[in-house]
């Protein structure tokens, strides 16, 4: 099976080298016509005075368009035990400056970056959150740094701020082909809260929320159009699904690229796609935290594919994801696997009633998780091996716009296996067309030791308990530019 | 958790922007309909505008600016660029403004809308737009039943009402229940066969909404008016769309309209 993971890498390598020769025919080919909008906003003595605004931030640079845009949010979170003296405090405020850049120097060729400016304190600045939930005292019992020690250590450091470029990619289009390289946002999978598809960025945060960014993976995505309704795509990122793997040594074994590929098509109102990736997940130089002894890394390849049908005024999808047998990089159908721990899939409706009330919910099942709360592996979930504990899952939502510029919202995760939820709140209004004010909640619920209650014990007798869920509320303003 | 009213709206708003452009002015869904005893000349007269007006393709750069009040300069501004093709099934168009949704991109395709959020990378199906409703919850006073007529195809009865030196007056009566309006009336620029002041009747509120075009220049052969207004009587809130460059019949390259490569 180690000859077969040879051929998977012999035909990706392939797959890249007739990307290349692609690239290069394609260049000939005449594109007089790629751009039917021009420069614009651009100077235009015709265009008349609302245009300003526009036009002031874009202006020529070297020799194209560049457009500066982005936004400054504001978020104070008040925790549920903010007036009581019982546990760590889960309060806390965080501001986000994103920056963003769009760079056109010539037709063909386009150019995009975001910048990213975080100052948090309290429960939304990452140090203090694991102090908050008991993360530090797990950290040093296995001789991690705890948030205090680091601080000590590194007394001029800013643990307060983080500055980092989050988005920077260039695109070159012509003929059939794109290929887009740099650090850009991967994110494939149709559906809402989970994405079986999505095997590049962490499991940290559930999908869904339009307005928030998917952090940048680093690597190449070349995709060509077949003809007709077919496309192929791929990607290739250079860095596995942690961001944690160290410089030099194996994690730049090119083994440790995670790659997919994608064929993509449409009927009419179906949207349908097949897809084949590897994952890579950076265990530590211990290995996993739940499957016994392994390698440093963790290498798996994954079949899938997902439909997205019009159906009325809504509609239905399906995302699947499942896992090919084998460890380490390889496939073995020889290994003992049970098919449903190899299967992660989503179903989901979505539907708008007359008004403009949209509904939608969505099963998840993952098969790597239990149904058994006792069997649950929380050392799993904090080291990013396991996406969530359970096995089966429900998501709903309904929202509606309910006067100008008012929005109102409630979101629901219900463990079907421990009966634990989470309910999310969310009411929204635009102040200006560029300012909008929104406050949320999170409100879970569920015995001890069930999931969205989030109280674990990691080692019973041996460590404090953890507890990663804590309700609250968060009040946010943020102004567009 | 980020609502999907929202977006929705937004969508709303560029798919009308763009279902506009092509058929504001024109009424290639009244040609069709009529045939009814008495109203030949309506029709005639309708039949002529259609054939003056009509595009298969366009490519636009338009604004709409929503106004809380008729007498107030201060309006929330949307600016798009957008190409289509066979007449309004299918559009593509991009937000340029307001800077919350630069970048977003939206494809339309026989009523299959698509959505593509920049800063995700991921690109969504979007169903129930609600062509039927207005754009409210942005404030807006246009509604998909006011840009575009694809979908009222022999649904009105016409009736000349009035002939003047430089314009017809048409009335239009629905004959399909589904029609919020209870009657519409056309004002119609004799030369340049372009209707220049359209008033909308319900039969709650009377005159509700007036619909006022000007600036007309003639782009690519064809009368086009610069600026439409749209003033909704009942609320006093007006919404100004603004064309800002446009041309018609422009073969718009396939890539645009293609769901899997539209965002790229």
């Amino acid at each position: 099976m180690q000859i077969f993971s040879f051929r998977i890498k012999r035909l990706l390598i392939t797959a890249l080298v007739c990307s290349a020769w692609v690239l290069s025919v394609c260049a000939q080919t005449d594109t007089a016509k790629e751009d039917p909008f021009g420069d614009w906003p651009a100077e235009d003595p015709s265009t008349e005075d609302e245009f300003t605004a526009i036009e002031a931030s874009s202006a020529e640079f070297g020799g194209g368009d560049f457009s500066a845009y982005g936004y400054v949010k504001s978020s104070v979170r008040l925790g549920s035990n903010l007036f009581s003296d019982d546990g760590p405090q889960s309060s806390g405020a965080l501001t986000t400056l994103r920056l963003k850049g769009d760079w056109e120097p010539e037709q063909l060729v386009s150019a995009h970056v975001e910048l990213n400016v975080e100052t948090s304190r309290g429960y939304l600045n990452p140090y203090g959150f694991q102090e908050a939930t008991g993360l530090d005292v797990v950290a040093a019992a296995g001789d991690g740094p705890t948030p205090a020690a680091l601080q000590a250590e590194n007394p001029h450091e800013n643990f307060h701020t983080e500055l980092k470029v989050d988005h920077a990619w260039g695109l070159f289009s012509t003929g059939p082909l794109d290929l887009k390289i740099g650090r850009m946002p991967l994110a494939w999978g149709t559906a809402y809260a989970f994405n079986p598809l999505d095997r590049v960025n962490s499991d940290q945060d559930l999908g869904g929320s339009e307005g928030e960014e998917t952090p940048g993976s680093t690597g190449l995505m070349p995709s060509l159009q077949l003809g007709g309704p077919l496309s192929l795509t791929s990607y290739l990122v250079y860095e596995e699904k942690t961001r944690s793997a160290p410089a030099g040594e194996s994690g730049e074994d090119f083994d440790n690229y995670p790659f997919g590929l994608k064929l993509q098509g449409y009927h009419g109102g179906t949207d349908w796609s097949l897809v084949f990736m590897k994952e890579v997940l950076y265990l530590g130089d211990r290995g996993s935290s739940i499957d016994g002894p392994t390698d440093t890394y963790r290498r798996w390849y994954y079949l899938g594919g997902e439909v997205f049908t019009a159906w009325a005024d809504g509609g239905l999808y399906t995302e699947i994801a499942c896992r090919l047998p084998g460890d380490n990089g390889s496939i073995d159908f020889s290994d003992e696997y049970g098919p449903d721990e190899l299967i992660e899939a989503v179903a989901g409706v979505e539907y708008t009633l007359e008004g403009g009330t949209n509904l939608r919910a969505e099963y998840y099942f993952h098969g790597r998780g239990t149904a058994d709360s006792d069997e649950y592996q929380a050392a799993g979930l904090l080291s990013g091996e396991l996406s969530m504990l359970g096995r089966d899952y429900l998501f709903a939502m309904v929202d509606r716009t309910f006067i100008d510029y008012l929005d109102v919202g409630l979101a629901g995760l219900c463990n079907l296996n421990d009966g634990s939820f989470a309910l999310l709140p969310e009411i929204s209004y635009a102040l200006r067309s560029n300012v909008q004010l929104t406050a949320s909640g999170l409100v879970p619920y569920g015995r001890r030791g069930s999931e969205l209650d989030g109280r674990f014990e990691l080692s019973p007798g041996v460590l404090p308990g953890i507890d990663l869920v804590e309700g609250g509320m968060q009040l946010e303003a943020k102004i567009s530019f | 958790m980020t609502t999907n009213s929202k977006f929705k709206k937004i969508m709303l708003i560029g798919i009308l922007l763009t279902a506009g452009m092509t058929l504001i002015g024109s009424t290639a869904l009244f040609a069709q309909s009529g045939g009814k005893k008495g109203s030949d000349d309506a029709r005639a007269i309708m039949e002529r505008v259609d054939a003056a007006q009509y595009a298969d393709s366009s490519m636009s750069k338009m604004s709409m600016h929503i106004f809380d009040s008729i007498h107030s300069d201060d309006s929330r501004d949307y600016f798009i660029q957008s190409l289509s093709r066979k007449g309004d099934e299918e559009s593509y168009m991009e937000f340029i403004a307001p800077r919350s949704i630069k970048g977003m991109k939206i494809l339309s395709l026989d009523e299959e809308v698509r959505v593509y959020f920049p800063s995700t990378g991921r690109v969504r199906r979007i169903t129930g737009s609600g062509k039927s409703g207005s754009v409210g919850g942005l404030g807006g006073d246009f509604s998909y039943e006011d840009m575009s007529g694809g979908d009222r195809v022999n649904d009105y009865e016409f009736t000349l009402l009035s002939e003047s030196g430089s314009q017809w007056k048409i009335k239009g009566i629905p004959t399909d229940k589904d029609i919020s309006y209870s009657q519409v009336v056309f004002y119609i620029d004799r030369q340049r066969l372009l209707p220049l002041k359209i008033e909308y009747f319900t039969e709650e509120d009377g005159h509700t909404k007036t619909m006022t075009a000007d600036r007309v220049e003639k782009v690519s052969g064809r009368y086009t008016p610069m600026r439409i207004t749209m003033e909704n009587h009942e609320e006093q809130k007006k919404t100004v769309i603004k064309v800002h460059e446009t041309a018609f019949n422009v073969d718009p390259p396939d890539r645009y309209f293609n769901p899997t490569r539209f965002y790229r």
